[in-house]
């Protein structure tokens, strides 16, 4: 697989001493000095209405000079002997085109930034953890707890039976829902956990025919009141916002008196999902409890440097963050007993609701409170106003302040640390216990940090961030809608759409929930989780009706997410495959590598104007010009290995009755070339790829921290990155170092201060 | 009226009211719309259970000015006889599933038969929602779809004493097929949907500078690249005290005042009775709606009037026989109190001035008074009781009418064409025969 490159240009740089680099060095700053800074300037950096581009980028050397030599100069190109340009490439990258000489150029800084949007929901959600009973761990068991009971209230009522049930979808005719039920009433409770798998706006589908009240994050107040049933209009829908990630209360009772026909069923829509049967395994029989939901709209977080970050202080943003404040006090005070469950917590006595918001705060800004603050965020609000109007104000107070709002600036490194940590693992707020450990100065050194984060890395919020990562990673939410062109795809529709999406989460799950599972068999795992409809479309032996499980793939076929057919078909146009779109996923996502838009927008060739050309043969042809080259060259080797997957992500090995052509290259940013065919190669090279291991390091530190990893030293990445391969590249191990990396406060030339933690 | 679990208002609070109902600030200068007063009109539906008692109703004959006599029930609207409209001779000819408390209330507004469904009621066949709109929804709908007719909620539905259960029984208005409305029966839920955000403005205001402090504060502990950002941020808190500063000195409209803590429970209600009206006349006055409903009770309503010494609930004793002259004169005094609280209505709207307009603001609305059956103990749906009151639809007043039986889905048609919205059938078209009723 691997070859040396070629002859010709290895001719150039058999001088790879550091005296031959060190006068190409010299060689190419003159050339450079004379035919190149009058366009893009002495740094590279561009001239105002010549060419206003910094030369950045990540082509290794021997590629950058073949760009040059065949673009350059602008008005003679392939005029340049090769040597030059080898020459001024040589300088260009040292001096400032390579990411290292950008890094070096301009060291990035840790800036200061507010909760992003996500933080700040889950932070509101979680503040309300010492203040409810928490939820029971889920077991194994998906799926609702169903009781059955027959009589009259208050007279002859008994259970007469108890199981799980995995779907909520029963029709029992003019029947009964067992044989055992020998009166005309009788009543069904469903009962258990809902989770939310993302964030966002659900929307559920109940269509019963005889009396139903569904609950939803409520105990008492039904989400869907359908005890008035029209036989003609049974449906009743109503979306509720949750956030992803956490389970929620959730019951579904019926009751029989004397309905001709009993039907009913649950249905839901995920956000930018399609009306389905809800999946079991985003149900379980455990017990939730109700969970404050921020529903406030936020614009989005600034993602301008290629990541979310907390960096828009704008109108908009300031007023959705009062507004939510506002309506997170209208959640506590509509219903204070709620959230003070405990019977010593009175919510119309005084003394117990200020001491309850006492902790509250605290809580909230991530400390214990002086005196002084308990009396500027809580005691002076009740001053003269009634418990409700006080209660709000707090809470609009706490919400809104700096405090809440810009973590980690507290004069006591172990409150800051443990303020970070949480951030970092979990989105949130750190636990009581932990504020306890900063009080004692407990979060010190690097040893404590590190015994902390195990312990955090254990708790199902950071199961979350993990699966937040992996979908980031993949770029999950950048994918195209996968809708398909009907007549080349009759077997494609919504529902395959929803079954790929299902596969995907299942096989993100396995790393996120698992964090000490190898990341490497994210790539090059040989199963997928199908189900009877998708194991007919995608070529595994199924019952048709079969449910999701792991099934073992053609290992010379299948490889991991790569070739997931989810990934597959949103890479893809709606009739024809996407090289280009793979190409980038695999260049930009996977590889880490940067890559520039195209100068203009460009329609793809139609296959009606190039009739007879397979798909890899149209991109070749429209991606031939020398200026696409410069990055096509990159992009197009990549997605030709995935040329065996068709629209859909089906594997085919013929496309226009010619044999798929699945070979592929690549040049590392370190010049070496490396040629593959087909998806098993393309993936075991992409596991052994250092470049994978450090943007993985690299986007994972970005997704956690919100911050970039050069900021705190620029050789950070490589460094984690060769610890993470000593213990096996387990998310967890990962997790731990970046962890442990982001609480030592970089100074501002990018290194780590030691007054911070002591790292050994 | 007390649910074993829940209160009404915790109910009310916890199904969304007040809770992100607007966006804050969004609405801040746009609460009361500049439209033109001259072209304000304005409905009323109220709503009273279980039939009348007829001969104490109606006046005997037909007539105009003095030439009719207002009887025991409506003697307290004395004072608004020629402002008064009665209009003996409507049926409610809907059919189909359902007791006639049921088709009574749930087929009143909307004119069209109920769904078939779960909920049995007496003998009959059992039923669901109506299948159709309400006419208040309806000319809501339209004057929502006119720029100079929009309002902030387009109309506002007033309940007292209404069950908290969701039944065919317990609902008048329907935004839609099987959507019905629920009326908000606590002042305390209704004061926070008008003028919650109003307070929740007033909690942001009084905390800013308490926020500037704060940021101060923290501004010492960053660098200066990142006191920046901060900078950003107060600048944005100083921009928000100042949009609220400006925006409380140009609220027109005072926020009424309600009496703290009154229970909602059967023997309040005069009390609730009142608070409503008073919050429904603030609302006309800032033009947050131009059509209401005020729900007493429900169908079957089983109110024990004690304050008028009436021990039994009002539901069991419309089912006497008309023999039972005790259970007849107390009907009736149930009656004549539902009408002395129409007459409190009219009397606070005649002395309240149109805002920015030409006379009183009865002048500018009419009340429906309406009941879901003709007479309790016959259940009949003929000679429903429509009483209409005030100039708000241009019709002609001071008269009694007797129509001899008209189906009633004209008389919706006929609300609907007061406001300028010529429809040519509601509800049920077959009982639309005519088109509306002429009454101007």
């Amino acid at each position: 697989m691997l070859r040396t490159f070629a002859a010709w240009l290895l001719n150039f740089f058999v001088v790879f001493t550091p005296t031959g680099v060190a006068q190409e060095f010299e060689r190419g700053k003159a050339l450079y000095a004379e035919s190149c800074v009058s366009c893009h300037g002495d740094r590279g950096l561009g001239v105002a209405d010549s060419y206003d581009q910094p030369l950045h980028g990540d082509l290794s050397i021997l590629e950058l000079a073949q760009v040059i030599q065949q673009t350059m100069p602008e008005d003679a190109p392939g005029s340049l002997s090769l040597e030059d340009a080898s020459s001024i490439a040589t300088f260009v990258h040292h001096e400032f085109y390579s990411p290292m000489a950008q890094l070096r150029n301009a060291p990035p800084t840790v800036e200061l930034s507010h909760l992003t949007v996500d933080q700040f929901r889950r932070s509101v959600l979680d503040l309300m953890i010492p203040f409810t009973h928490r939820p029971e761990k889920w077991t194994e068991a998906r799926g609702l707890k169903r009781t059955i009971h027959q009589g009259d209230w208050g007279k002859d009522r008994k259970q007469v039976d108890e199981r799980v049930d995995s779907q909520l979808v029963f029709d029992w005719g003019d029947g009964k829902p067992l044989p055992e039920v020998d009166h005309e009433k009788w009543q069904v409770r469903w009962s258990g956990s809902i989770l939310a798998p993302t964030t966002g706006m659900y929307e559920f589908y109940l269509d019963a025919t005889i009396r139903a009240n569904l609950h939803v994050n409520d105990h008492s107040v039904p989400f869907i009141d359908a005890s008035v049933v029209s036989f003609e209009k049974s449906l009743n829908t109503a979306s509720i916002f949750l956030v992803g990630g956490q389970s929620y209360h959730f019951h579904l009772d019926i009751q029989h008196s004397k309905e001709p026909k009993s039907r009913v069923a649950l249905e839901w829509r995920m956000p930018g999902g399609v009306r389905q049967t809800i999946p079991s395994r985003y149900l379980s029989p455990t017990w939730s409890p109700v969970q404050l939901i921020c529903s406030t709209t936020f614009p989005p977080d600034d993602s301008s440097v290629g990541y979310e970050r907390g960096r828009n202080v704008s109108r908009e943003w300031y007023e959705a963050n009062v507004a939510a404040a506002i309506e997170v006090g209208n959640r506590l005070t509509s219903n204070l007993k709620t959230w003070m469950p405990n019977d010593s917590n009175d919510p119309n006595n005084v003394d117990a609701v200020r001491a309850w918001c006492h902790r509250w705060v605290a809580r909230a800004l991530r400390h214990t409170l002086s005196d002084e603050e308990k009396r500027l965020y809580v005691d002076q609000h009740f001053e003269g106003d009634s418990i409700e109007r006080a209660v709000k104000k707090v809470c609009i107070l706490t919400l809104t302040s700096p405090e809440f709002q810009y973590p980690g600036l507290r004069p006591i490194v172990d409150e800051n640390n443990v303020a970070l940590l949480a951030l970092m693992l979990w989105d949130s707020l750190p636990e009581e216990w932990m504020l306890e450990m900063a009080q004692r100065r407990e979060v010190h050194d690097e040893g404590a940090v590190r015994g902390l984060v195990e312990k955090m890395l254990e708790d199902s919020r950071f199961h979350e961030k993990a699966r937040g990562f992996l979908r980031e990673y993949l770029g999950i939410r950048h994918l195209r809608e996968l809708a398909k062109d009907n007549e080349r795809f009759p077997e494609f529709n919504e529902a395959i759409a929803a079954d790929l999406r299902e596969s995907m989460e299942m096989f993100l799950d396995e790393f996120a929930s698992n964090p000490k599972s190898d990341l490497r068999s994210l790539l090059s795992a040989d199963y997928l989780y199908l189900n009877g409809r998708l194991g007919s479309l995608y070529g595994a032996d199924l019952p048709p009706d079969a449910p999701f499980q792991k099934v073992v793939m053609p290992n010379d076929r299948w490889s991991g997410v790569v070739s997931h057919p989810y990934l597959m078909s949103g890479l893809a146009y709606h009739n024809a495959s996407s090289p280009v779109h793979r190409g980038v996923f695999l260049a930009k996502r996977v590889l880490g590598r940067s890559l520039r838009p195209p100068v203009d927008a460009i329609i793809p060739i139609s296959e009606d104007t190039a009739p007879g050309l397979t798909t890899r043969e149209r991109v070749a042809l429209q991606t031939q010009g020398a200026m696409c080259q410069s990055c096509h060259r990159v992009i197009n080797p990549l997605g030709f290995a995935l040329e065996n997957f068709d629209a859909i992500g089906r594997f085919r090995t013929e496309e226009l009755q010619k044999a798929v052509d699945a070979s592929g290259q690549y040049v590392t940013t370190e010049g070496q070339q490396i040629e593959f065919r087909g998806v098993r190669d393309l993936a075991n090279f992409l596991v052994q790829s250092t470049e994978v291991r450090e943007s993985i390091v690299r986007q994972m530190f970005q997704y956690l921290a919100k911050q970039p990893i050069a900021a705190y030293g620029i050789e950070r990445a490589d460094q984690v990155e060769s610890l993470w391969a000593e213990e096996g590249y387990t998310i967890e191990s990962l997790a731990r170092q970046l962890a442990v990396l982001a609480v030592q406060k970089p100074n501002s030339d990018g290194k780590a201060a030691a007054d911070q933690i002591t790292l050994n | 009226m007390k649910s074993h679990y829940l209160s009404r208002r915790e109910f009310a609070q916890r199904t969304g009211i007040g809770l992100a109902a607007m966006p804050f600030l969004m609405n801040l200068t746009s609460i009361a719309r500049g439209s033109e007063a001259a072209t304000r009109q304005r409905l009323i539906i109220v709503f009273s259970p279980n039939g009348v008692i007829p001969p104490a109703f109606w006046p005997d004959e037909p007539g105009e000015g003095d030439a009719f006599q207002l009887k025991r029930i409506m003697a307290p609207l004395a004072p608004f006889k020629d402002r008064l409209l009665t209009l003996h001779g409507v049926n409610d000819r809907i059919r189909g599933d359902g007791d006639n408390h049921m088709r009574g209330i749930g087929c009143l507004l909307t004119g069209v038969e109920l769904y078939p469904g779960n909920i049995q009621g007496g003998s009959d066949t059992p039923a669901g929602w109506a299948s159709g709109i309400s006419i208040d929804q309806e000319i809501k709908n339209y004057l929502q779809s006119q720029p100079h007719s929009q309002t902030r909620f387009g109309s506002l539905e007033f309940g007292v004493g209404v069950p908290n259960r969701a039944d065919t029984w317990t609902r008048m208005v329907y935004s839609g097929a099987n959507k019905p409305v629920a009326p908000i029966d606590d002042p305390y839920a209704m004061f926070n949907k008008l003028y919650g955000q109003r307070s929740d403005e007033e909690s942001v205001k009084s905390i800013l500078d308490e926020l500037q402090i704060d940021l101060d504060r923290i501004k010492a502990r960053v660098s200066d690249a990142d006191r920046k950002l901060l900078d950003e941020h107060a600048a944005l808190v100083r921009d928000l005290e100042r949009q609220l500063n400006s925006s409380s000195t140009t609220q027109v409209h005072a926020v009424p005042q309600l009496d703290p803590n009154v229970e909602d429970n059967n023997d309040n209600i005069p009390q609730l009775t009142r608070m409503q009206m008073d919050l429904m006349l603030h609302a006309m006055m800032a033009d947050f709606a131009r059509v209401f409903t005020f729900q007493f009770t429900n169908s079957v309503g089983q109110a024990k009037m004690r304050w008028l010494g009436i021990e039994e609930d009002h539901h069991g004793l419309s089912h006497e026989p008309d023999t039972n002259e005790e259970a007849v004169e107390k009907l009736t005094k149930i009656n004549v109190w539902y009408s002395e609280q129409i007459a409190y209505l009219a009397q606070r709207l005649a002395d309240t001035r149109e805002p920015g307009g030409e006379g009183s603001m009865l002048d500018h609305t009419t009340i429906v008074w309406t009941n879901e059956l003709g007479k309790g103990n016959s259940h009949t749906l003929d000679n429903i009781p429509f009483v209409v009151l005030g100039g708000g639809l241009g019709w002609r007043t001071g008269r009694a009418l007797q129509l001899g039986g008209v189906s009633h889905n004209r008389l919706l048609l006929s609300l609907a064409h007061g406001f300028g919205h010529h429809i040519t059938t509601f509800g049920n078209p077959d009982h639309c025969g005519d088109g509306p009723l002429i009454l101007t």
